[in-house]
């Protein structure tokens, strides 16, 4: 990449961060509210019944919470930002009559989505470690999770606004793929308790991955995680050059 | 020849079956404002999309300052300045930070950037309207806005896509003024209309698209004169004696070179003329010999020829 690239990119990058800190009041209280809602009802209402051996249920809990918050805030805010400036303030035409490339335009949009993701990230540990006193282990290595399936969120976000032509089917393609991971990828039950049919196509997505290399991390088990952030990686790479020729397909036609 | 700012050699753009550009050609000379006139659904902004990068040529080629677009997008982009047919702002941003993030995929630094936004803001006479949002302003201060942000690179040439549509009179008077504007500034132009008064007011030569074949081409006057149409001088004559005075007049002008022919009417009598040199002449030699009641000149106009190479069923 060239300086004029990186500066594209983060041009991009810069716009869509100053909208989001311009409205970090509502932001922030969806980013304290929603994950902390999951928690209080289900990992210690609910979670009280439930066994899960040597850690409470919340212990349990609360790294998958951590990914599904890092799915919401990189996912919805790329597909949703996208969708707007294509189709309702039709503001991506301008960007594409600047001297700049449809991957730039992506690679800004998805650092967006990773930053945002990362700061709701850092706002749902500071209040479970301060609120709660539960820890995430080793932050370097989680934070390498969360970058990585933060840009895998991102680019499924790009290549999925782009692909669809009307904003509403946005909503149904969250309800029945994206929401559905949440509670199939091992964020509030172990993969190994689904059927056994359902096992190894819920372990092949990048997100059960996520999971159980974060439970990992927090829980200090005895799991090596490196197999499991290379498998994120390479998928993330995979839907990061399907999103830019979706992007390029839909929007120079 | 001059050099020509932009260049398109046999462009076709086919979308399935449907072929919205079918093969033209034109240049643009450096400096001058070009027209690009058709009905809705000819191809103009088809052409326009091409030029800018937002859509690819099905074949042929097109060049902006002799860069191929298809092989030198970035390079044909730094050149070119563009105002889209929508007022495509963002909503949540207000007029400056709109033109200021606009401006950073330039790659323009910081402080040339702040600059450049308030000139270009102050050139469209929006200074004090900076922290309004872009729905917050009147049509035509949106259409000046959008000519601004394309004026923001200080590209060398500028397309303007319909800059006018649905604006009242005096903002489109405006708006033409802010176009003649970026003339005397150096600028190359291509803009699309429909509007055969802007077309004729604005441009140096005209394009007249349709189907996706520019059916003519050249400057207002020369277009005009396709049609072979005369000025038209209606002469209104006392009804008591129209019927003699008409016959002298006949007499009169039947030695004027460039009085192409005169009918007689009921109220008077209809001159048809070559040029406008011809109409002191003709009325030199009718006022100060006759009493009139009445003269009408009628020029040709660029509707005449739009209508009678466009056909007049609707699109």
């Amino acid at each position: 990449m060239n300086t004029r690239a990186i500066k594209v990119v983060l041009a991009i990058w810069e716009r869509e961060m100053y909208e989001y800190l311009n409205n970090l009041h509502i932001n922030a209280m969806r980013l304290a509210v929603e994950p902390m809602l999951f928690i209080f009802i289900f990992g210690m209402g609910l979670g009280n019944r439930v066994d899960m051996g040597d850690v409470s249920y919340v212990e349990f809990l609360a790294p998958g919470i951590l990914f599904m918050v890092v799915t919401n805030n990189s996912y919805m805010t790329t597909s949703m930002r996208l969708m707007i400036a294509r189709d309702w303030d039709k503001t991506l035409v301008n960007a594409l009559t600047a001297p700049v490339k449809p991957f730039e335009i992506v690679l800004g949009y998805i650092l967006a989505g990773v930053t945002q993701a990362l700061a709701a990230s850092v706002i749902f540990i500071l209040l479970m470690r301060y609120l709660l006193g539960i820890s995430f282990g080793c932050i370097p290595w989680l934070v390498l999770f969360i970058v990585a399936i933060a840009a895998f969120f991102s680019s499924l976000g790009v290549a999925i606004a782009m692909w669809l032509d009307n904003p509403h089917h946005l909503m149904v393609v969250t309800s029945l793929v994206v929401m559905p991971m949440s509670f199939f990828c091992g964020i509030f039950m172990p993969v190994a308790d689904l059927p056994e049919w359902m096992q190894p196509v819920i372990g092949a997505i990048p997100l059960t991955k996520a999971v159980e290399g974060a439970r990992a991390i927090a829980l200090a088990t005895n799991i090596d995680i490196l197999p499991n952030l290379a498998y994120i990686i390479i998928f993330t790479i995979a839907v990061f050059f399907v999103s830019v020729y979706v992007f390029k397909k839909k929007i120079i036609i | 020849m001059s050099l020509a700012m932009i260049e398109v050699k046999d462009l076709v753009k086919n979308y399935g079956k449907h072929t919205a550009v079918d093969g033209i050609n034109f240049r643009v000379r450096k400096g001058e404002i070009f027209g690009f006139l058709g009905p809705n659904g000819a191809g103009k902004t088809t052409t326009l999309n091409i030029l800018a990068g937002l859509s690819l040529p099905s074949s042929g080629v097109a060049t902006i300052a002799g860069l191929d677009i298809t092989k030198h997008p970035i390079g044909c982009k730094k050149r070119l300045g563009i105002a889209t047919q929508d007022a495509n702002f963002d909503h949540h941003l207000n007029i400056k930070d709109n033109l200021y993030y606009q401006g950073l995929l330039y790659g323009l630094s910081r402080k040339e950037l702040k600059i450049r936004v308030e000139a270009a803001l102050s050139w469209a006479k929006l200074g004090k309207y900076r922290k309004k949002h872009f729905h917050q302003l009147s049509g035509g201060m949106q259409r000046r806005l959008v000519v601004a942000r394309a004026m923001l690179s200080d590209p060398e040439i500028i397309l303007l896509d319909e800059p006018t549509t649905g604006l009242d009179p005096q903002s489109r008077r405006q708006v033409w003024d802010y176009i003649k504007d970026l003339k005397e500034k150096g600028k190359t132009v291509l803009l699309t209309t429909h509007y055969m008064e802007e077309a004729d007011v604005l441009c140096d030569r005209i394009s007249i698209i349709d189907n996706g074949r520019i059916i003519a081409c050249g400057t207002p006057d020369e277009l005009k004169k396709v049609l072979n149409n005369d000025i038209v001088i209606d002469i209104a004559l006392d009804p008591a004696v129209v019927n003699v005075v008409n016959r002298h007049i006949e007499k009169d002008l039947r030695n004027i070179s460039g009085v192409n022919y005169i009918k007689r009417s009921d109220n008077g009598i209809r001159i048809g003329v070559g040029d406008d040199a011809v109409i002191e002449q003709v009325l030199n030699s009718i006022i100060t010999k006759y009493k009139i009641s009445g003269i009408n000149i009628i020029h040709p106009t660029l509707e005449d020829v739009f209508l009678h190479l466009t056909g007049r069923e609707m699109r």
